[in-house]
């Protein structure tokens, strides 16, 4: 009788002699609140969501790294550049009271610059089950040359430990 | 023509029972916890490759599931990690070139499974370290809000 069964993928293309070995494990993270706003910002200040605004759950059967980045600025008509505070240039930092020994060094130390399309680690070695949080602060500009409404998309990476 | 059902269903299960030697060994992958059938996932976390060299290639599947209660549309991309495991250097900038995604955009039904196809192709004369790294990070699309999530499977690859 054939059985019908789930199967590790064949290897059939890889090469003779090229090793390939995969170690079975589910990689499941989740966010919440998945939003903030930070409001009317003034020129120069560093508003931050509070600490422990946000909390990751690892649902992973093994233990994460989670990393953070963004996609810069995006304001209807104008954007503001993503960078340290200058004129009508800003950028966001993280911190987190659960960064584990390569990640964040604390709660409100906003110690993890969060970079455009390359993580930084937030949270190092988070493990099966655990949650933790983490908050945001903005860098607003030294000044404006407009005042249009910006926003940006953080994402959160989580890979095996 | 009671007999004849019965031989017919005895050359049946005759038939079954010579062709299985034939057929290759099936090895049963573990499953997913039951818990995570709700949530978004990916398998494996990791794969590890060895004794590569150029004009080799690698191939393995990314299993992601979708654990909301509507389709959700999915990018597959490679990625370079932003820091790489004890040992490995961040793949080479050329490294993206190497790697194929069978399907980068898999648009995937309620609690559906799917299985991607990822293959590292380095060509022959091209250059790698002794021991690198590449990402392949899978995200929902059809998220919303400012804070997203992204899972990553980590490619550790050890050349010859």
């Amino acid at each position: 009788m054939l059985i019908a069964s789930f199967a590790i993928p064949a290897l059939a293309d890889t090469t003779a002699g090229v090793t390939v070995t995969a170690t079975p494990g589910w990689v499941s993270i989740t966010n919440a609140p998945i939003d903030y706003d930070f409001d009317v910002v003034l020129a120069g200040s560093t508003p931050n969501t509070g600490n422990g605004h946000f909390t990751i759950t690892n649902d992973s059967t093994v233990a994460m790294d989670v990393s953070i980045e963004c996609d810069g600025w995006t304001g209807d008509p104008n954007s503001w550049t993503y960078g340290a505070p200058a004129a009508d240039t800003g950028r966001l930092n993280a911190s987190s009271a659960d960064g584990g020994v390569g990640g964040s060094s604390g709660a409100g130390a906003f110690d993890i610059a969060i970079l455009v399309g390359s993580g930084t680690l937030l949270c190092d070695d988070v493990t099966v089950g655990t949650t933790p949080t983490w908050e945001l602060e903005l860098e607003a500009p030294t000044s404006f040359t407009h005042v249009d409404e910006q926003e940006t998309t953080v994402t959160l990476t989580a890979s095996v430990d | 023509m009671k007999k004849l059902i019965w031989l017919l269903a005895v050359a049946g299960l005759l038939l079954a029972g010579c062709a299985q030697p034939s057929e290759p060994p099936v090895v049963e992958a573990p499953e997913p916890p039951p818990e995570l059938y709700d949530k978004t996932w990916i398998n494996p976390g990791k794969v590890e490759v060895g004794n590569f060299y150029p004009g080799a290639r690698a191939e393995y599947s990314v299993t992601i599931h979708n654990g909301g209660d509507e389709p959700a549309e999915f990018s597959v991309t490679y990625r370079q990690p932003g820091d790489a495991d004890e040992g490995y250097v961040i793949a080479p900038s050329a490294a993206e070139d190497w790697v194929i995604i069978a399907d980068p955009a898999p648009l995937l039904a309620a609690k559906e499974t799917r299985d991607v196809l990822i293959a590292v192709e380095m060509p022959k004369g091209a250059q790698a370290p002794p021991k690198w790294e590449f990402w392949i990070a899978v995200k929902d699309v059809t998220q919303t809000g400012m804070v997203q999530t992204e899972l990553a499977c980590r490619w550790l690859v050890t050349m010859k």
